[in-house]
């Protein structure tokens, strides 16, 4: 019999209680094979408790886990072959980096020829050469350094699939940035699946095939980055990645959706949302110019604020009484069309643009 | 096959979890044996279920408690319970000064040089330090009095106080004096204002480190005092060791016990919470 | 303020020397030729009268033995003690952990007259096992207690880490938790070697005919005849090693 393994990791209805209060609610997900998957959400969203329930640390109340085709959710981590990368690395400060890496060799009773070629050939990977750094203590290295012995120690014994909890979070920004890239890098040069929890929705964006957006213990969305920026399903996924404006007001037709500042054209509504409803819009896909023309969505506004991030700058656009709109626009426009506080300026966008029609 | 592997995997893993709480089960026999048993032998000594040779009555009677009871021992009670005052007092008029003194006016190197030295003391045991105080004593023709005996009573218990006087103490945070002294309070304003009732948990752990064990002193009164001071420790050491008197024995232990835990209980209901 | 400062700093010092002044003279007497402190000539004949006196030679095996088999005994069952119930629910160890810790509370001298009582009744003979059981009650409560606080600070991914790398709750146990507990149950020993070594109010109260340590050497001969050279010369010793060993647990207590 054949049986096609399409996931690596499947997540059925997973439930976990602490006390009374849930922290899992019918969790369902399923990771596919050689996929950089994120699991992302605020704090105290569950996400670090749903990968210690995948590494078999945490026994969830409900629901099923299988790695690979196989239940393990009565199995003992240890029986899992699950890579993990815990949060503050949890290197064993009295090894050196080449017994720590050897650990899950040695307990495997590989033979110690066959484990000194692994270990060398997992340093490499990590880019930290052999000869240096196998018989440092831990305590030697920098936190840099610490991340890749980490990674290699998880990825020597080829697990069927490795687990990382926020490992870039004590990292500064240089230094994060790089090693998004390298960890990208990695999963596709190792070719195994890695599933990544954070609350940094740059790094879930930027390295993820697919993101899970989790609230409060339940999935929120699943989705390619793409989908999760550009199409949010609700209201919390639309604000907790990137920026959005948010506006109130009343849908009159399934075409079109009115505000304080006027009408606007929307692209068809499936859903049965009488009156009131929130519009979302992206600050990137707003034009700012002194005057527009040619597009479906133009408004009149003045300027109230700029804020200077660098290389754009967020316009904040009073268009009635009571709402503002933030829009992004490059800071060579901003001195192009000289836009200062206090200036009539004119907004717009295409239907397209609107990311959402959420409940109010 | 492999099916089967992993039944025996996830049997061997609960067994393995149960364990961790087995291993508590050596420890936890041995102290029920030989240290609560005991204590119920004690009781059921001071009760006349345990007779002579061994016999079990069942007939509790409470003579025992009685005679232990009398007015000779009440007053032994009453002395031993004003001597450990007495000890705790001076050991805090003493040593608060000194926890003061290297908790708060000393540079960092000193201070940990300093608390060494003096809590050095208090790692050597009673009978040492109490038989070389002896010997300066007993040359000075001290020894067999009252003095001979608080003197000793000083000596050995002083480390208990000093000790948790100190911990308080440093644990201060600087900046509330530093407050204080721009708030226009004196250096002995402060000190009363701020210093003193921060480290009242100092000074009520101090004290009950320093008088519940004095109540129970035997070594220091039966060296230094010799026949001349009588307190609950030497008269326990006397019924059991010298007169076998084992019933009488075990009531005034019962009654010296309740005494002890009255201590506690009302140091635990006003403060709170024993820190080990 | 200064003055009161310096006051205090008088004070501070006056109650170091009157802590290490005793101590200071029964050394100094142990080298003294005489008995008395009026003169000073240097000798250690006291102490070579230690080394030939027998009673002292028998009781220094039987403190030691003692101390030994209590420190392994106490440090075995403390410390896995304290290792299981770091897993325990809260609600299980506020249950359990007052019964290990409660012998250190109680006065020590309870403790003593309750074995004896027990040996007693159970007409159990007074001797060496009878002071043994007395030392290990007491001693594991104490490694309990600071083995606990040491592993408190344990960082429990590491055991989760070497799990996730395949090896199971005892291979953990070995090659991670017990090399990294290491300086503490080092302490610990040293501690429940110290306790047992130093004990002198549980052991008078649990020997029997013929079973001395040195704490007990000690007392019979001061009880009996009060101080002298020899005894000083013992006590010397025992100040030493009682020093040395506080000396070897607090350094062991910083790693």
């Amino acid at each position: 019999m054949i049986y096609k393994l399409e996931y690596d990791v499947e997540l059925i209805n997973i439930t976990k209680k602490y006390g009374n209060t849930p922290v899992l609610s019918n969790i369902s997900l399923s990771v596919r094979n050689n996929e950089f998957f994120s699991i992302l959400g605020p704090s105290g969203s569950g996400k670090t408790t749903i990968l210690r329930i995948i590494a078999g640390l945490v026994r969830p109340d409900d629901g099923v886990v299988k790695i690979k085709g196989v239940d393990v959710t009565s199995l003992p981590p240890y029986r899992r072959r699950v890579g993990m990368i815990f949060q503050h690395l949890a290197l064993f400060p009295h090894l050196t980096v080449f017994e720590n890496i050897a650990y899950s060799l040695r307990i495997m009773k590989m033979p110690e020829n066959e484990v000194r070629g692994r270990v060398r050939e997992y340093l490499e990977i990590v880019n930290l050469p052999c000869e240096v750094y196998a018989g440092r203590k831990i305590n030697q290295l920098s936190g840099g350094q610490q991340q890749r012995v980490a990674i290699a120690r998880a990825l020597v014994m080829e697990p069927k699939v490795l687990l990382l909890d926020e490992p870039l979070g004590s990292l500064d920004f240089k230094l994060r940035q790089h090693m998004m890239l390298e960890l990208k890098k990695l999963q596709r040069t190792v070719g195994t699946t890695f599933i990544y929890v954070t609350h940094d929705q740059e790094e879930a964006l930027i390295m993820s095939d697919r993101i899970a957006v989790l609230n409060n213990g339940r999935i929120e969305q699943i989705g390619s980055p793409s989908e999760i920026y550009g199409k949010p399903k609700n209201r919390f996924v639309a604000s907790f990645i990137g920026e959005a404006n948010f506006i109130t007001g009343k849908l009159i037709d399934d075409e079109v959706f009115v505000s304080s500042f006027g009408y606007v054209k929307i692209p068809k509504v499936n859903t049965v949302l009488n009156g009131r409803a929130v519009l979302s819009i992206r600050p990137e896909r707003i034009r700012v110019g002194l005057s527009l023309e040619g597009l479906d969505n133009i408004y009149k506004g003045e300027v109230e604020e700029k804020i200077y991030t660098g290389s754009y700058v967020y316009v904040k656009v009073k268009v009635s009484a009571d709402t503002c709109i933030k829009c992004l626009v490059p800071v060579t426009d901003v001195e192009n069309l000289g836009l200062d506080e206090g200036m009539n300026v004119a907004i717009g966008w295409n239907k397209q643009d609107i990311i959402g029609i959420f409940e109010d | 096959m492999g099916f089967l592997k992993i039944e025996m995997g996830i049997l061997k893993h609960t067994w393995i979890r149960k364990a961790s709480l087995y291993i508590l089960i050596p420890s936890l026999s041995f102290l029920a044996i030989f240290f609560y048993t005991p204590f119920i032998i004690v009781l059921l000594y001071s009760i006349g279920v345990i007779g002579r040779d061994g016999v079990i009555s069942l007939n509790p009677t409470f003579n025992y408690f009685i005679e232990a009871l009398n007015p000779l021992y009440l007053r032994v009670i009453l002395n031993s319970l004003y001597l450990a005052a007495l000890t705790t007092i001076s050991c805090l008029i003493i040593a608060y000064p000194a926890a003061y003194y290297i908790a708060l006016k000393t540079s960092y190197r000193l201070r940990s040089l300093l608390i060494v030295a003096v809590v050095l003391p208090y790692w050597i045991s009673f009978l040492l330090r109490t038989y070389a105080l002896m010997t300066i004593l007993s040359s000075l023709n001290m020894l067999f009095t009252y003095q001979a005996v608080m003197i000793g009573m000083i000596y050995d218990y002083l480390p208990f106080m000093i000790l948790p006087l100190y911990v308080n103490l440093e644990k201060l945070d600087k900046s509330l004096l530093e407050a204080s002294y721009t708030l226009g309070a004196s250096p002995i304003k402060t000190f009363f204002k701020v210093t003193l009732p921060l480290s009242i948990q100092g000074i009520v752990a101090g004290c009950i480190l320093v008088f519940v064990p004095a109540t129970g002193e035997f070594i220091v009164p039966y060296m230094l005092g010799g026949i001349s001071v009588t307190t609950i420790g030497t008269l326990t050491w006397d019924l059991f060791l010298k007169f076998h008197n084992w019933w009488r024995g075990a009531a005034l232990s019962i009654i010296y016990i309740f005494i002890v835990l009255a201590i506690l209980i009302v140091y635990v209901r006003k403060i709170g919470g024993v820190e080990l | 303020m200064s003055i009161i400062d310096k006051l205090m700093k008088i004070h501070t010092l006056s109650i170091l020397l009157f802590l290490y002044f005793p101590i200071a003279i029964v050394v100094l007497s142990s080298f003294n030729e005489y008995r008395e402190f009026t003169s000073f000539k240097f000798t250690t004949k006291w102490y070579e009268s230690l080394i030939q006196n027998s009673t002292v030679w028998k009781a220094f095996n039987n403190s030691l033995s003692v101390a030994m088999l209590c420190a392994l005994i106490s440090v075995v069952l403390g410390f896995l003690s304290a290792y299981g119930l770091l897993r325990a629910s809260t609600a299980f160890k506020s249950s359990i952990e007052p019964v290990l810790y409660i012998p250190i509370i109680i006065p020590e001298i309870t403790e003593a007259l309750s074995l004896l009582l027990f040996y007693n009744f159970l007409s159990f003979p007074l001797g060496f096992f009878s002071v043994l059981i007395g030392h290990i009650a007491f001693s594991i409560s104490f490694v309990f207690v600071v083995s606990k606080a040491r592993l408190a600070g344990f960082d429990r991914s590491l055991e989760e880490a070497s799990m996730t790398l395949g090896a199971n709750q005892i291979q953990t146990f070995i090659k991670i938790t017990l090399p990294l507990s290491a300086p503490g149950i080092a302490a610990s020993t040293l501690l429940a070697f110290t306790l047992s070594w130093d004990d002198f109010i549980k052991t008078v109260f649990t020997t029997g005919p013929g079973f001395q340590t040195i704490p007990l050497v000690i007392w019979s001969q001061s009880a009996r005849g009060g101080v002298s050279p020899e005894l000083n010369a013992l006590t010397s010793l025992m100040l030493i090693i009682s020093i040395t060993l506080s000396y070897l647990y607090v350094k062991m207590m910083r790693k």
